[in-house]
């Protein structure tokens, strides 16, 4: 596992070299201008002049991608053009809050759409299985934007019972409705996946044994079925969460939440190149590695499931 | 502590690249000019206590010496003298120099040919002296704007915030999320009761709605479609205050594109601008017969272009226009929307073909300002409170495309005419020959005119004597208290 583990992450390099230059050649092509952000809505064909020959963009597109893998070797991703800060030490800031909004939402996907999940599936053909599908379903659809709305005004406006909007210092409160809103649709598909993953083992030849055995059925479908069903739910939860860390942008905006979503969302709508090359670096990075992890617990999960090469080594 | 929303987040804290409005009232907080603005825009003492001009070229400053940076330490007249060197230096490029230009020698410093700025002289701690490169009698009200504000250039700016002299200091600043100001104990005129300001950063109108309803915030600026809600509440009404922005909003026309002044005046001649005002603001926004807002001197009552669609018609007959097709680029905005597709259906109604072309904000300027666009929807708002800040840079044919004449207007009359105004050292003359100005180019309709807004806000019970300011930079929280 250890090799494997050493290959993949190799694999890492010519794949960020990839996502580097096809990064910079979009930026590159996009309509918009980093310096027009910088200069407000007054300014002169000299100041435009200048602020370009100091960021570099007055030089010829080869030798700027040179600088840029350059600085990318050295772990350098230069300064924002707007605000001046290191970009790695603001990707470095937002990045806990956003891990923290993340975990949270993933946690409660997870709890709640395996347990409903598994429920459905025991309960299959009933009122209470027609209900949680019907539910998923809806809370698959639901609208981000406006789901979080709504529970702003439930639970702030109406009830007063939760805080609106913000950071609040890290005080858990202020978690609470952005992570609910965040986990809704992966609650949901979670749900959807569990149910039909358990009813596809139930069916299973070892499942009918634990039931001659005369384990009671919340046993079989826990211990046996759902163990055995946890692949696919293993794969939504790995996308999800790689998705959750590279910022959830809409979640952000509307609950106010300092997090890496907005700080890339910013950058793009100001062409901030250093930033908006940071930010995309570092979720790649995000994604590789949730998705080398995820790889890692199918074998520990399923010992029939064999890493690539493993079996040939 | 009283408790505000921005809507975006700043990005600098630094007089020397504040660009933006939330940028602006920051700084204008933390860090004085030589002169300030009132709540009301009126100009104001600063670091200055006093100061004259014989001629409008030579200004003498005399440095108020109550005047402390946050540290304690005096501010002296080579403060001054610095904060502006530090500003024009070429290594700090800053995108601000034009503020500054307009001394003498500015131009040289700024590109590396003089190692001093000529026209500047702290002649002692007390004593500054700016000469001009020609008279120019906006200069006052310019170095209101953060770019003129002081620094401390002695000591490193903690966090890229340099020192100030202002009534507030920051004392945390949590980027994306908060900033945090008190009071500076070392602010010789500081009369406020309040502990200080908690600016929280709220991107979404309907977040910040829920923060004032739920006490969070105190001041809400109050989203234009809610208005009526706050208005015809009798138990708020008498908490919303309201104040006309130094603000025009206005279709800029490509008018190298379009020459025939009768095709401009038929799209504006199309229009009903009286009805868009009273579904978007209330009946609060007042219809803009000229690009100079009311509340600024040169602010005159003219005719406008009158709803005529059989005039606008016949209009584009003459010109040969009627089958006119042109694009009209925005940026992407609810407001922006809601004007845009309310004037497309009055163009169509006299023949005109619009379509709406809706771009991100960097997209959008890169081609306004590059002239590449048939018209555009864009509103200019005040940096300082004076007619020269709308004439000059939205039609003096120095200032195509960025410099904000982005419908490439071009009169020489009327360039003329902008330069001996702001030359002009009489307030009620200089007052005339602006609106002679506005009514020239009004007649030669290079936008269709649209609106000045007015803003609406409403402020929570436990906060008194909270001011609206008429600009960004006006905000005196000194006679603000909060109840606990």
């Amino acid at each position: 596992m250890l090799a494997y583990t050493f290959r993949r992450i190799l694999w890492f390099f010519p794949i960020l070299l990839g996502v580097a230059t096809v990064t910079f050649l979009l930026l590159h092509v996009l309509p918009g201008d980093p310096v027009l952000s910088m200069v407000g809505e007054r300014y002169d064909a000299e100041t435009l002049a200048r602020l370009r020959a100091e960021m570099n963009l007055d030089k010829p597109l080869v030798e700027r991608y040179g600088r840029y893998l350059v600085d990318l070797a050295t772990l350098d991703f230069g300064n924002s053009y707007i605000t001046g800060e290191p970009v790695t030490k603001t990707i470095l800031q937002r990045f806990p809050n956003t891990l923290r909004l993340a975990a949270a939402a993933m946690a409660i996907a997870v709890v709640v759409g395996v347990g409903i999940g598994v429920l459905a599936a025991w309960r299959r053909g009933s009122a209470f299985d027609y209900l949680l599908v019907g539910g998923a379903v809806v809370g698959v659809s639901m609208p981000v934007f406006w789901l979080g709305v709504v529970l702003i005004y439930i639970f702030s406006m109406r009830l007063g019972v939760l805080p609106a909007s913000g950071f609040g210092n890290g005080n858990p409160l202020y978690l609470i409705l952005p992570a609910l809103t965040l986990a809704m649709a992966s609650t949901a598909y979670i749900a959807r996946i569990t149910r039909s993953s358990v009813l596809d083992e139930v069916h299973e030849t070892y499942v009918k044994a634990a039931r001659a055995k005369g384990a009671p059925e919340s046993r079989v479908l826990v211990r046996h079925a759902l163990r055995n069903a946890l692949l696919p739910i293993i794969t939504v939860v790995g996308v999800d969460f790689g998705s959750y860390l590279s910022g959830a942008v809409l979640t952000e905006s509307i609950f106010a939440w300092p997090g890496l979503g907005r700080f890339t969302l910013d950058a793009i709508l100001k062409r901030d190149l250093p930033a908006i090359q940071g930010a995309v670096l570092f979720m790649a990075v995000l994604f590789m590695t949730v998705n080398l992890l995820v790889d890692l617990l199918y074998a520990r999960v399923d010992p029939r499931v064999k890493l690539a090469r493993e079996s040939n080594a | 502590m009283l408790e505000l929303a921005l809507e975006t987040a700043p990005n600098r804290l630094d007089p020397a690249f504040a660009v933006d409005v939330s940028e602006g009232e920051i700084c204008a907080l933390v860090f004085e000019g030589l002169v300030g603005l009132s709540p009301e825009g009126v100009l104001s003492p600063g670091v200055a206590r006093a100061w004259e001009t014989p001629d409008g070229r030579r200004f003498v400053f005399h440095i108020d010496a109550r005047a402390r940076f946050s540290d304690g330490r005096s501010v002296r007249a080579d403060d001054v003298r610095a904060s502006f060197e530090r500003v024009l230096a070429p290594a700090t490029a800053s995108p601000r120099t034009w503020v500054l230009e307009r001394i003498r020698g500015a131009r040289d410093f700024r590109d590396g040919k003089a190692s001093a700025i000529a026209g500047l002289e702290a002649s002692d701690d007390s004593t500054l002296v700016v000469e001009l490169a020609e008279p120019f009698a906006p200069f006052l009200s310019m170095l209101a704007l953060p770019a003129a504000r002081v620094v401390d250039t002695r000591s490193t700016p903690v966090d890229g915030i340099p020192l100030g002299s202002g009534p507030w200091v920051v004392s945390e600043w949590v980027r994306g999320d908060h900033i945090t100001l008190v009071p500076n104990p070392h602010h010789a005129r500081r009369a406020t009761a309040i502990d200080g300001v908690r600016y929280r950063i709220i991107p979404e109108p309907f977040t910040r709605i829920a923060e004032f309803e739920t006490g969070a915030i105190d001041v809400l600026e109050i989203p234009d479609a809610e208005v009526p809600r706050f208005l015809d509440d009798s138990q708020r009404a008498s908490r919303v205050l309201k104040r006309p922005e130094l603000r025009v909003f206005y279709i800029g026309i490509n008018n190298p594109k379009f020459t025939d002044v009768r095709v401009r005046r038929a799209l504006n001649h199309a229009v009903n601008v009286a009805e868009l005002s009273r579904v978007l603001q209330a009946s609060a926004a007042i219809p803009a017969h000229g690009a100079i807002p009311p509340g600024i001197p040169g602010f005159k009552e003219r005719p406008g272009y009158e709803y005529d669609p059989v005039l606008a018609k016949r209009l584009l007959q003459e010109a040969g226009a009627e089958n006119l097709h042109l694009e009209v680029w925005l940026r992407e905005s609810a407001e922006g929307g809601r004007v845009m597709e309310a004037v497309q259906g009055y163009w169509r109604a006299v023949g005109v073909d619009a379509t709406l072309v809706r771009r991100e904000w960097s997209a959008f300027k890169q081609a306004v300002s590059a002239g590449k666009v048939d018209a555009f929807l864009l509103d200019w708002f005040a940096d300082y409170p004076d007619a020269e800040n709308f004439l000059f840079p939205l039609f003096h044919s120095s200032n195509h495309g960025g410099g904000g004449n982005r419908s490439f207007f071009s009169d020489p009359q009327v360039d003329r005419m902008i330069e001996d105004a702001s030359r002009e050292l009489d307030p009620a003359r200089r007052a005339a020959a602006s609106a002679s100005v506005d009514s020239l180019v009004f007649s030669q309709a290079p936008w269709v005119y649209l609106y000045f807004p007015t803003t609406f806000h409403i402020v929570a019970e436990r906060v008194d004597g909270y001011r609206l300011p008429s600009l960004y930079l006006g905000n005196d929280f000194s006679g603000v208290r909060v109840a606990h």
